[in-house]
């Protein structure tokens, strides 16, 4: 018995030592969990700067957005990377993050740029669209889907895998490009459609992509929601040398959300000018041209380079649906029912 | 023996401020914040809202149809593994109790591995078969066989635990009166052990009506629970007040399933979650056709329940140049220059470390308590009152308590929010119902006799707390510790919610290392589950070694 | 025509070591055999191999004829009332004694319930709860439980072992009763020989694994066959006897006639038992000599036991010779010398 109280007293005591005192300068970033970015550049920031960032990975972006408001009178961090325009509203409503003009923002065009007080600084953008995989459809003798219309044909049933909206956000882009597609009462009868030819609704975009979807799973659906980058994705992770996409992207008009990213200086952080600086290295040219082969997003800075595999096989949707902020913050419980009406009973 | 020291009175107080503090105090915040602003009209309409009644009947369905398909499973194997030696039975014993330590996470990657997108071979036998299965089926079906496959442990432990102090010659009278074996086991077995069943049923019932994990992974969109909906209207929607209302419902409901359970079994003292486990009441069996059949039937549950965990050992030493251990080398080297990447081998150590601290806390909080609530207390209503209150974290979700933990430790000096304490204790709450099951029916167990036999040898009364009810409950004691480890090792629903990136668990680590795709990050994930599956079940066979021991 | 019961060349072992070996036995119809034995000596198991609970390692049990091997023990129509009675605890005494009734309407079931509980005197306690009697209640249950069935044979495992001696006493007379009043066959197993003499039509006593002998139970306890047996029933007057003639031996203390025949040659020394009960108080040494068989020594020990004495006397030999004396003639002081009568009927020869 003696013998077991050692061990463990030692691996306590051990635990404390670890877990010893922090250092000064850190910035707290609250992030989602799909945040990505490459060891060297932020090592590369933190010497330069003397500040030490640590990253809170919060769950998906919604709930860390939740987690944010909610804490906002003790704020667990410093700033958050990850408002969406989806749910920007909420964020800019509870009035949980200042204002800043970072001098590169005049880099960045305006049509991203939808907060005119700046307390939300555009980072990286996308387009949320269906893509299909191209092996499939040939060995299959059936033509990929054209638009989002073609999923009500009954060829296309039992073929599609989407995410759900309330918890994704390619899911929520989705559903938002339905109804600026189909208007605020067509997008019903739409979804009515999409189960009637047996959609499959998942949780995340990762269950859908990698769970489910034809080029990337054993799974069985060969039409998914992703993003108009996620092809270019294909080549570059690819394990054999490849030219040509294995998967195809709908970005005809109409037919893809443009999704933009923003981060922003939470209220009632007691180290503002660090904050800054951490989101200026955000929108510095180094991070933005990393953006692309880590999260597979575009830069909002226009000036960013974008990588070889990015400029051939990476499109970009001409005429994507919007729908402004004020108003999706408005309608969004309500679409959400509506949706969970038609779609799920 | 009347508790008359005076101190004996005030050893709840100790494990009742640390319960109050790091319990009902989070959720009391997180109430009051949720809650700011809602008058009467807002409850009414909460009431008798659909979201409320359709979660709630839901929910009630789903657990009754669980807990049925349960006793179903679980009440055959533990009647033949209670009257019988059948080969294997130490094995199949663990074997039964090994699911209930589990994080849903490596249980919902067994099941998908046998049917889901990765399990190739698994889906090709099952097709050969005839089940063509090609996607896979959220919903009920994959629910209700998780729920079975976690909550047989339950009933198995209960049900064989207290049928033990059947003596055989009460089932032998009943052979001997004319009737044969099955006529036995209905009409005087199966009532003998109608407290521990009914025990075990509502337990169960409980745990799958409160299920997160579960249903969040397996359900699909169209499931919900009490807890489920808890954190979608939390996550998804930011509905705060509903999420809040929903958890009071949720008290409510624990509560009431609580009360119900002191209510039909009041000999609770004969119902624990482990019990010394002794020889089969009638030994082996006796002709080789009774003989063949159990062993038979004793086989098919070992392959039932012992499938899926094969299935991860399977995907974890099966590599794609064939069988080896480059998953689990893989586990040692990073490999990635990734901001986010987890040390396997740091999230093993963290879990370790976190589980140790777990039960000590358990043991440091849970043994006054147990002592407290063990002896009869001359206030049967404070009795009563205090051990609800120790079982409530039964009933809580996870969402609520890992927000509450957010919320409120938030003021200085009590930053603890990312402190890496939140991880233990909130382990400890999700351990602490489960030790007290395990102590108390063990203190409750030391006859009164012995204590005053040593009374009159001149034993002031904490010497005999510490020489003759101490050593004698030593192996419960020993139990509820290794169980208490075991559970934090596993746990995941809570976690989740409070975890930072630097200090990952490995139930956390698992889960990201499945959200990522790639065969070598399945690999990871599956090696690192087939670790959590040896840990346990090594757990599991020295909890083996320690009930046999005398 | 066979025997009711015929057990035949049982044996059975527990890892190992032997606890039955070749027990051989029969019983008639109607007729009720006591085992007798020391704790431990497999009367126990035997029982269970003839109620079919245990299997043997070898040997027969015969019901009317039938071999019971194949006969699982539900159907062997064999009660038994079990050592701590086993009662349902589930159910109340009517539940319990109605338990091993099937296949008869619920009146008949009913009237059969309540003659029994009344034949045991135990109608009272119809609808009490098993854990609120006491222990000759239970007995009385328990055995009420396997009559209603009116099984073929009863085996009654050490039925009264648990309960204090008066309550003992009482009850094996009232249980000897029950059974022959039904005309049960039976099998009493029991470690006290008072019990097994009070109920029993015959007796056999188990030593070693084996039946060591078998009859009634005068001639087992006046005649044991071997000092074990004798030893058993609290024989302790052991001595060693040359044979003078057939009537007549010659021991340490003295010439003894026996009332017995002793089986062997004038000159042979053998064993001889003198039963503790059949001894008398002499007055004196002129008394004493008008009898044939005297012992006398002096008192070592002497114990009042209510209506008996017990004593301990030492002879010339140095021989301790232990004796129950009645109250009357009375008994000398401790130390002084004593005067015994030995009656020759007392003398147990051709003890092996």
């Amino acid at each position: 018995m003696n013998r077991w109280m050692t061990v463990i007293l030692t691996i306590l005591l051990g635990m404390t030592a670890a877990h010893a005192d922090t250092p000064k300068s850190v910035v707290t970033v609250m992030t989602h969990s799909s945040f990505s970015m490459s060891k060297e550049l932020v090592a590369d920031f933190e010497t330069k700067s003397g500040i030490t960032l640590r990253f809170l990975k919060a769950g998906d972006a919604g709930a860390a957005l939740n987690q944010a408001i909610l804490s906002k009178d003790h704020p667990m961090a410093d700033v958050f990377f990850g408002v969406d325009n989806s749910m920007m509203g909420r964020g800019l409503d509870a009035g949980i993050f200042i204002p800043y003009r970072s001098s590169h923002l005049s880099d960045i065009p305006e049509s991203l740029q939808l907060d005119s007080r700046h307390r939300l600084l555009p980072v990286d953008y996308g387009d949320v669209c269906l893509n299909y995989d191209k092996k499939w459809f040939q060995s299959h003798h059936l033509a990929p889907p054209q638009s989002i219309d073609d999923l009500t044909l009954p060829a296309y049933a039992g073929l599609c895998v989407v995410q759900h909206p309330a918890s994704s956000s390619p899911g929520m882009a989705f559903l938002l490009a339905t109804i600026g597609r189909y208007g605020e009462q067509g997008f019903v009868d739409y979804w009515k459609k999409l189960q009637a030819n047996r959609v499959l609704i998942v949780d995340g975009w990762k269950e859908a992509y990698w769970g489910n979807f034809t080029a990337a799973s054993k799974g069985s659906r060969p039409i998914v929601v992703s993003y108009a980058t996620s092809p270019a994705a294909e080549v570059h992770f690819s394990k054999t040398p490849i030219t040509e996409p294995p998967t195809g992207a709908v970005v005809a008009p109409g037919n893809a959300f443009r999704q933009i990213e923003f981060v922003g200086i939470l209220a009632g952080t007691p180290r503002l000018d660090e904050a800054k600086r951490v989101v200026d290295f955000f929108l510095d040219i180094p991070f933005q041209e990393a953006i692309p082969l880590q999260m597979f997003m575009y830069p909002a800075r226009q000036s960013a380079k974008l990588p070889e595999v990015f400029a051939k096989h990476a499109v970009m949707a001409e005429k994507p649906v919007i729908v402004s902020w004020e108003k999706i913050e408005a309608n969004r419980e309500g679409w959400l029912n509506r949706w969970a009406d038609a779609a799920l009973r | 023996m009347k508790r008359s020291q005076g101190w004996g009175h005030l050893l709840w107080i100790v494990p009742g401020l640390g319960l109050l503090f790091w319990f009902v105090f989070p959720i009391l915040t997180v109430w009051r914040i949720s809650l700011q602003g809602t008058d009467g009209v807002q409850w009414v309409r909460f009431l008798t809202s659909s979201l409320l009644w359709h979660t709630l009947g839901q929910g009630v369905v789903q657990a009754t149809l669980s807990t049925l398909c349960t006793l179903t499973i679980a009440l055959p194997i533990s009647i033949i593994w209670l009257l019988y030696d059948v080969t294997g039975r130490r094995w199949l014993q663990i074997l039964l109790t090994l699911p209930f330590v589990l994080p849903t996470v490596v249980v919902a990657a067994g099941f998908r591995a046998i049917w889901g997108a990765e399990g190739g071979w698994i889906r090709f036998l099952l097709e050969w078969i005839g089940f063509s299965i090609h996607e896979f089926p959220y919903g009920w079906a994959p629910v209700i066989l998780a729920h079975v496959f976690y909550n047989v442990s339950v009933v198995f432990r209960v049900v064989t635990g207290y049928g033990s102090r059947i003596g055989a010659e009460v089932l032998e009278s009943a052979c001997c009166l004319g009737y044969s074996p099955f006529g036995v086991v209905r009409r005087v077995l199966l009532p003998m052990l109608r407290p521990a069943i009914v025990s075990a049923a509502l337990v169960v019932f409980l745990f799958c009506f409160g299920s997160f994990g579960v249903v969040l992974l397996l359900g699909g969109s169209t499931m919900t629970t009490l807890d489920v909906e808890i954190y979608r209207q939390t996550v998804y929607f930011f509905h705060m007040r509903s999420a809040a209302q929903l958890s009071i419902v949720q008290f409510c409901c624990t509560l009431f399933v609580v009360i119900l359970h002191r209510r039909l079994s009041p000999d609770a003292s004969g119902i624990a979650l482990f019990r010394s486990s002794v020889g089969s009441i009638l030994g082996t069996p006796r002709s080789f056709r009774n003989r063949a059949l159990l062993t038979g039937t004793a086989f098919a549950y070992t392959l039932s329940f012992g499938l899926p965990l094969a299935a991860i050992l399977v995907q974890a030493f099966r590599t794609s140049t064939g069988w080896g251990v480059d998953y689990f080398s893989a586990l040692l080297v990073n490999d990635s220059d990734a901001l986010f990447f987890v040390a396997p081998v740091d999230a093993v150590i963290h879990s370790l470390q976190i589980a140790c601290l777990a039960s000590v806390f358990c043991l440091a909080f849970g043994f006054p308590a147990a002592q407290f609530l063990a002896d009869p207390s001359p206030s049967f209503r404070m009795t009563t009152l205090v051990h609800g209150g120790f079982l409530l974290p039964l009933g809580a979700s996870p969402v609520i308590l890992g927000l509450g933990f957010i919320l409120t430790f938030a003021v200085p000096p009590i930053d603890f929010r990312s402190s890496w304490l939140l991880i233990p204790v909130s382990h400890t709450l999700v351990a602490f119902p489960i030790f007290l099951q395990t102590v108390i029916p063990a203190l409750r167990g030391v006859p009164d006799v012995l204590k005053q036999a040593a009374t009159t040898l001149g034993s002031s009364s904490w010497h005999v707390w510490l020489r003759v009810q101490l050593p004698l409950i030593r192996n419960s004691l020993t139990a509820a510790l290794i169980l208490s480890f075991m559970i934090s090792l596993g746990e995941f629903g809570a976690t989740v919610f409070i975890a930072r990136p630097h200090v990952p668990t490995l139930p956390i680590a698992i889960y990201r290392y499945l959200s990522q795709p790639g065969e070598m990050n399945y690999g990871r994930a599956m090696a690192m589950a087939s670790i959590l599956l040896g840990l346990t079940a090594f757990g599991f066979v020295v909890l083996e070694r320690i009930g046999r021991r005398r | 025509m066979s025997p009711f019961l015929e057990v035949t060349g049982i044996r059975k072992s527990f890892q190992g070591i032997p606890t039955l070996d070749h027990v051989d036995f029969f019983l008639e119809r109607g007729e009720i055999l006591c085992i007798l034995g020391p704790s431990g000596c497999g009367k126990t198991t035997l029982l269970r191999i003839i109620a079919g609970i245990e299997m043997p390692d070898a040997g027969s049990v015969r019901i009317e004829g039938l071999d019971m091997v194949d006969v699982p023990a539900h159907l062997r129509h064999v009660g038994m009332v079990f050592q701590d009675f086993a009662l349902f605890p589930h159910l109340n005494v009517r539940e319990n004694v109605a338990f091993g009734l099937k296949g008869v309407s619920k009146e008949v079931s009913r009237e059969r319930v309540d003659q029994m509980l009344e034949r045991m005197g135990i109608e009272t306690l119809a609808e009490r709860r098993t854990y609120e009697l006491s222990g000759g209640q239970k007995q009385r249950v328990a055995l009420a439980r396997s009559l209603v069935p009116q099984p073929k044979l009863l085996l009654l495992d050490e039925p009264l072992g648990s309960l204090d001696r008066q309550l003992r006493e009482r009850l094996v007379y009232d249980t000897a009763d029950i059974l022959r009043k039904v005309g049960m066959t039976a099998v009493y197993v029991t470690h006290d020989h008072a019990e097994a003499f009070a109920v029993a039509d015959r007796v056999a006593v188990l030593q070693d694994g084996r039946i060591a002998q078998i009859g009634s139970p005068e001639t087992v306890y006046r005649r044991p066959t071997t000092v074990e047996i004798a030893r058993f029933f609290g024989y302790e007057n052991v001595i060693s006897a040359r044979i003078l003639s057939r009537k007549w031996l010659q021991t340490d203390f003295g010439h003894l006639e026996i009332a017995a025949t002793v089986s062997g040659n004038p000159g042979d020394v053998v064993t001889v038992l003198i039963r503790p009960d059949a001894a008398v108080v002499l007055e004196d040494e002129k008394a004493a000599l008008q009898h044939v068989n005297r012992i006398s020594g002096s008192l070592i020990r002497r114990r009042f036991l209510g209506s008996q004495m017990y004593i301990d006397v030492r002879i010339d030999s140095g021989q301790l010779l232990s004796f129950y004396l009645p109250s009357y003639p009375p008994v000398p002081e401790m130390g002084e010398t004593i005067h015994l009568a030995i009656h020759p009927e007392a003398v147990v020869v051709d003890v092996g």
